[in-house]
């Protein structure tokens, strides 16, 4: 039965998102914590820090919750119940789409809705950077500008661009506190 | 510039797709990078797609209910290859951070080397982020061959709808409402002026 609402819940979540995980975070909370029972408020933010943190999309703190709850038939309610939605409403979507899309209504419309696209996503990156780079802001303008110049000329691939300011900004970062305590 | 208008669209492998899947999948720490990845190997390295056709795909799936990476990853399974890469695709991106995810719970907590490392990936993932702003704010300017160059005032009028939007967003507005009232507003500035 727990294994149901499991993935009832997180399928509800998965059609009411649009984005990523951030924008139901609050319904999602509400659910979990609130109605359910199942997680702390605490529980809830850890699983939360820790989607942002592992690869893939930030959905894994659902089979996360899921595994939390009920073990790991609870991983697979939480795994199903978020990501079974949004794989059936795109392969529809893509088969009614493609047979429209040599309309010329529809590709204008397509390219029309653009600036929603650039809008949402500006939006959650510059929350993204803010959040993150709080304490050591002109390190992090510094490391984002000169890795900008690195990836746009193609000096280092998108991935080597990733770890390599991990590496530096954890590195500056280290020395600087090494050099106040000495 | 070639490659931003024309359409490419060549035929991946489903080994071709499960890897490249496996490896987002395995590889994509640090938050706000992903999609950024799939544009760059698809676009690229393997040329299966232009840049065009990667930008109208994620509109498409922006507007459509569900999470914007997995939306994209199925959307590009179906149009790539099959509805099985659709499946296909999301299993391969989503199980490695969703094993992972349950690993990490057991690590002693707030370790500060593991917290800097992480800060350090973020800031990376933003740079991808800002190249790949970047690229979505030139296809904002994007028409359609059977058209005329659109006006100028119309080019300025979708900058300024984004900037609008960015701003609405960026100050928290409900994300559905937003959507559903801005894509009234760009359709009806698309069709009737």
């Amino acid at each position: 039965m727990i294994l149901l609402q499991i993935f009832w819940v997180f399928f509800k979540i998965s059609l009411i998102s649009l984005g990523g995980v951030f924008g139901v975070l609050p319904e999602l909370e509400r659910m979990i914590v609130v109605e359910y029972h199942w997680l702390s408020h605490d529980q809830f933010i850890q699983s939360y820090v820790m989607g942002q943190f592992v690869p893939g999309p930030n959905m894994a703190m659902c089979p996360m919750i899921g595994y939390w709850v009920a073990g790991w038939p609870g991983w697979l309610a939480g795994f199903f119940g978020i990501y079974t939605g949004p794989v059936i409403i795109m392969t529809i979507s893509y088969t009614l789409y493609s047979r429209y899309r040599k309309l010329d209504g529809i590709r204008r419309t397509e390219i029309a809705l653009r600036p929603i696209v650039f809008g949402l996503i500006a939006s959650s990156a510059v929350h993204f950077w803010w959040r993150q780079t709080a304490p050591n802001r002109f390190l992090a303008i510094g490391l984002t500008v000169g890795g900008i110049y690195l990836y746009a000329k193609k000096i280092l691939g998108p991935l080597q661009t990733v770890f390599a300011l991990g590496f530096a900004w954890t590195a500056i970062l280290t020395i600087l506190e090494l050099v106040k305590w000495s | 510039m070639k490659r931003d208008t024309e359409t490419v669209s060549r035929k991946p492998t489903l080994k071709e797709w499960v890897l490249l899947n496996l490896k987002i999948g395995t590889l994509s720490f640090g938050g706000a990078s992903r999609i950024v990845l799939y544009q760059d190997e698809i676009v690229d390295r393997y040329q299966w797609l232009s840049r065009d056709e990667i930008q109208e795909i994620l509109t498409i799936v922006q507007v459509l209910p569900g999470p914007n990476l997995v939306n994209f990853v199925a959307y590009l399974g179906s149009r790539l290859h099959s509805h099985l890469a659709a499946l296909l695709g999301v299993l391969c991106l989503s199980i490695p951070g969703a094993f992972l995810i349950v690993a990490v719970a057991l690590l002693p907590n707030e370790n500060p080397i593991i917290e800097k490392i992480f800060r350090g990936l973020s800031i990376g993932s933003i740079i991808l982020f800002s190249v790949f702003l970047y690229r979505l704010a030139n296809g904002i300017k994007a028409t359609l061959s059977t058209q005329t160059q659109i006006s100028k005032s119309k080019t300025y009028l979708r900058y300024f709808l984004a900037a609008i939007i960015f701003a609405f967003s960026y100050l928290g507005t409900p994300v559905i409402p937003l959507i559903f009232c801005s894509s009234i507003v760009c359709i009806a500035v698309e069709f009737l002026l």
